[in-house]
């Protein structure tokens, strides 16, 4: 079910700061508590589907030394995008809990 | 700890075109890992343990690959896999590395398995054609084409190879025909079973 809805955590995630790929899994981790671990696997599938939508782009950081790390940043329609997901959540969320 | 975590992902994509695409995600990916690994290991952990569970959450990052990889192609059709090459080779992923201690054995284990269990029990039919004399027997161009195949297979098998031949020998002289060709053929159908069983699991 979290599955689901990813491409919004990740959106939401950007939404406040360019974050890497394993700042992003590793913010999920934390702020879920320990709850959820995100898959390499699932979180580039879903910064692939983002970028293919132009919802994201992405730039490699000049890190002085060590390993190079890609950063993603959200688009002005990513975040319209993100925030139409964050209504119709909204939404879905009050009415799932007045049915279930 | 970096160079093994860039061979891990060597062998990951093995199969691949060799893209700047790809040589990008594979650097990405090994920073993320490298990171991963270093908080593992400040958190209690041995090194060894703190790769293995590194990689452990990767998941199914080839197909997240090939999903991008078709994606970022305009016009392009997305397919169910780009991973499987057209030609048939169970021998993919197969390392000649018997004392390779860091052969990271997840994936490369499961597909040795389909090879093994193939070989076995093609062997199996081998001899069998070959005992009772069937389209040509032991002589035949495609026997010997089967055999030289065989071998190949098992010079590539690395370690382990050397107990089948010698389970081989014993049971083909101290065994009946029937006995020999009876392990190998419930052998080699086993590992395959196994092998597809578990990737049908995964997937």
């Amino acid at each position: 079910m979290i599955r689901g809805h990813i491409d919004a955590i990740v959106l939401g995630l950007l939404s406040r700061d360019d974050m890497y790929g394993y700042q992003i899994c590793k913010t999920i981790y934390s702020k879920s508590h320990q709850l959820y671990e995100l898959k390499e696997a699932t979180l580039y599938a879903s910064l692939r589907r983002l970028e293919a939508q132009d919802l994201i782009t992405s730039y490699w950081g000049d890190e002085d030394q060590g390993s190079r790390r890609k950063y993603y940043r959200i688009t002005r329609e990513g975040r319209e995008a993100y925030d139409k997901c964050k209504a119709d959540w909204e939404f879905a969320k009050k009415v799932i809990d007045m049915l279930i | 700890m970096n160079s093994r975590i860039r061979r891990h992902l060597d062998s990951i994509f093995r199969g691949f075109e060799d893209t700047q695409r790809l040589r990008d995600f594979k650097e990405e990916l090994a920073t993320n890992l490298a990171e991963k690994v270093a908080d593992l290991q400040a958190s209690g952990l041995d090194e060894d343990t703190a790769f293995r569970e590194a990689i452990a959450t990767l998941g199914d990052i080839r197909a997240a690959y090939a999903q991008g990889e078709e994606e970022s192609r305009p016009g392009s059709v997305p397919r169910a896999s780009k991973v499987r090459k057209t030609s048939f080779d169970p021998l993919e992923g197969v390392s000649f590395d018997p004392f390779n201690k860091e052969k990271d054995k997840d994936e490369e284990e499961e597909r040795s398995r389909l090879a093994w269990g193939v070989f076995l029990s093609g062997l199996a039919v081998y001899l069998y054609l070959g005992f009772n004399n069937i389209a040509g027997g032991f002589g035949s161009w495609w026997m010997l084409a089967l055999f030289f195949y065989g071998v190949y297979v098992l010079l590539r098998g690395g370690f382990g190879c050397g107990t089948v031949l010698i389970l081989v020998a014993v049971l083909f002289h101290v065994g009946s025909k029937r006995s020999l060709l009876l392990f190998l053929a419930i052998v080699g159908v086993a590992m395959v079973i196994t092998s597809l069983v578990k990737k049908g699991r995964r997937t």
